[in-house]
């Protein structure tokens, strides 16, 4: 027993990299500690990200370069250790733990379309399987991202959305909440691509493959926004199989053991965070 | 089985003999205030066996309420970690007189903080506890462990188990570990005699007439969800002042916090400390949305945590009737009444 590793002690990644996302959120590019397996991460994981003093926090990986062994972490300022984290500067030392949680199934989601929908910040944890799709092209046989934000200062990824712009079988739909000047996209919440009156509704949901048969729907932003998607998915009838949620949850341990994250009969650290919408649906109604 | 006598009045050197083991013992005494608690005791006169159970839970010795879980200091710019080992959590003990229905909730932690990820240092404690159990004639006014399948002469789970008597304790040695206190008994040991098996049977009878009422609650056993939406919940949480009572009295939580001390610009230590899902803020998102926002919600969750959601991952209610949770709480919630309302609305 006693001789079994201590699971709550971090190991160290350095700071390599930090860029401004947007008033509230920087990413932070990572070197993995020389102990981490990194090959091993999977899209939709997380770590426990040490501010020392301060305390720690989970935070989705957003990006693995698996050559390097660098790990992209977006975090929003929210609190008193996210607000140290933010302090941080290249070159210093954060701690780091796991990977922790499930992932995607990304086997699963071999030659699949998919639909990425995004709620803001909700973004960060599926930039992870966006990047996974740019790394291993024709992995997916299509993407679509569907991106909403509050307002047009809240974007993230400005420059990467750009980018994923450029690719073959990719198609990027941005929207924001309520009008602004200087803006000519779409107006209103992203639940909207996924109803057909919608002048840009989903390509994937309503042109290329209408039959669903083919399609898995990824989600992960506030709890209002996913209900909203998983009612716009029940309208038109949508598989609750073939929809997946990161679900996001109080967690201190990320190990099962600390109970913050417990809902229902799952952990959200060890039997997620990513959840079927079927498997949502035998979750107590507080989720 | 193979059982002993021991003589109360030879347990002088058994406790002698287990301190030259470099031994200690924990079991419930009075301490300076006159509070029974669960203590270190050096003699056996300092236990109080004759009393109810400390409304203390022992698991304070095998995962204390607070502990380091490594220090840390800053040197040229780099970080070391050193795990912080509390020296009891090596040091071999003895939980002396523990009820069953303690010892069932140690054998809930050692299940709990093992698996997938095991929880090194708590194992580590567990790894060094020897459990004497003991058959229970004095319960609380508050105990339903029979509603909960625990006999109060059930020795599942401890290494030794005593039967007591006026005199004498009728003594087995269940396991390898509690085998291995032998030789601290050895000299006083006497042999049984053949009407020694009645005593327990007898000590089952007198207890079960103390207890209160056993509820059938095996016929609900995994239908609990289904009281989920039922409005039985809303009675108890409108009392209820989120106190945590329930939760730190109880030898089955297992949930904690874990939190950053700095003690220099450059040293500081985490530690963690028992949490309660009874607080808002123990499932508050940084986003401030709150999946558990009402004291209902919270409440609920503590009552299906125990009787609904283990029952699934673990096969075991982690609840064993010790009656703490209604004897703690200063509203008189009564978790046994839960547990009716529950069976009741399910069978409307």
């Amino acid at each position: 027993m006693s001789n079994q590793p201590n699971h709550y002690l971090p190991s160290f990644g350095k700071i390599l990299e930090i860029n401004q996302e947007n008033t509230l959120i920087k990413s932070f590019v990572v070197s993995a500690p020389d102990s981490m397996q990194t090959a091993q991460v999977v899209p939709g994981q997380f770590f426990q990200l040490s501010a020392l003093g301060y305390g720690e926090v989970p935070i989705s990986i957003s990006e693995i370069d698996y050559n390097k062994k660098t790990l992209l972490f977006c975090i929003a300022n929210t609190g008193a250790i996210t607000a140290k984290i933010h302090e941080m500067q290249p070159g210093d030392e954060i701690g780091i733990r796991g990977p922790y949680g499930n992932g995607f199934p990304i086997a699963a989601l071999k030659g699949k379309n998919i639909v990425v929908v995004a709620g803001g910040i909700g973004l960060v944890p599926l930039r992870s399987i966006i990047h996974y799709s740019l790394m291993n092209q024709g992995y997916f046989n299509y993407m679509e991202v569907l991106f909403g934000a509050k307002s047009t200062a809240d974007f993230i990824y400005r420059e990467e959305i750009k980018q994923w712009r450029l690719k073959p079988d990719t198609t990027i739909k941005v929207t924001i909440d309520n009008p602004e000047k200087d803006w000519n996209g779409n107006v209103g919440f992203v639940t909207n691509f996924l109803q057909d009156k919608c002048p840009d509704h989903s390509e994937v949901l309503y042109n290329i493959d209408p039959s669903f048969k083919n399609t898995v729907v990824l989600v992960v932003g506030p709890p209002v926004m996913y209900k909203n998607v998983f009612k716009a998915l029940e309208k038109i009838e949508f598989p609750d199989k073939q929809v997946f949620l990161s679900l996001e949850n109080h967690m201190k341990c990320g190990i099962g053991k600390c109970g913050h994250c417990n809902c229902g009969e799952k952990y959200v650290c060890l039997d997620g965070p990513i959840f079927s919408w079927l498997e949502m649906k035998s979750l107590p109604k507080e989720y | 089985m193979d059982t002993n006598r021991i003589y109360k009045k030879d347990m002088v050197q058994v406790f002698s003999a287990l301190k030259k083991l470099n031994i200690s013992v924990i079991g419930q005494g009075f301490d300076e205030k006159q509070r029974l608690v669960f203590k270190k005791v050096s003699s056996f006169q300092e236990l109080a066996l004759d009393e109810i159970t400390p409304l203390q839970p022992v698991k304070s010795f095998l995962f204390p309420p607070t502990e380091k879980v490594f220090s840390y200091a800053k040197q040229d710019e780099k970080y070391q970690i050193t795990p912080e080992t509390s020296p009891e959590s090596s040091e071999k003990k003895v939980l002396f007189g523990l009820r069953p229905c303690d010892v069932h909730a140690i054998e809930y932690l050692k299940k709990f903080y093992d698996g997938h990820f095991p929880d090194q240092p708590i194992l580590r404690y567990l790894e060094n506890t020897i459990i004497i159990g003991i058959a229970c004639e004095h319960p609380s006014n508050a105990c339903f462990c029979t509603t909960m399948d625990i006999s109060p002469i059930s020795s599942t789970g401890a290494d030794v188990f005593l039967t007591p008597t006026e005199n004498f304790f009728v003594i087995e040695f269940l396991t390898e570990k509690g085998k291995s206190l032998q030789s601290a008994f050895s000299e006083v040991l006497k042999s049984s005699e053949a009407t020694d098996v009645q005593w327990k049977q007898n000590i089952e009878t007198e207890t079960s007439k103390k207890l209160l009422e056993k509820i059938e609650i095996n016929s609900i056993k995994g239908q609990i969800n289904k009281a989920y939406d039922k409005p039985l919940w809303k009675k108890y949480s409108d009392v209820c002042v989120a106190c945590g009572g329930c939760t730190f009295d109880c030898p089955t939580c297992t949930c904690f916090d874990m939190r950053d001390v700095m003690e220099s610009k450059k040293t500081g230590y985490r530690y963690r400390a028992w949490d309660s899902c009874s607080f808002a803020s123990f499932t508050l998102h940084a986003s401030g949305h709150n999946p558990r926002n009402t004291k209902m919600d919270r409440l609920r969750q503590r009552i299906m945590h125990k009787y609904h959601y283990t029952v699934t991952n673990m096969q075991t209610w982690s609840c064993t009737g010790c009656g703490r949770c209604v004897r703690v709480c200063p509203v008189g919630i009564n978790t046994r009444s839960i547990l009716k309302d529950i069976k009741e609305a399910l069978h409307e």
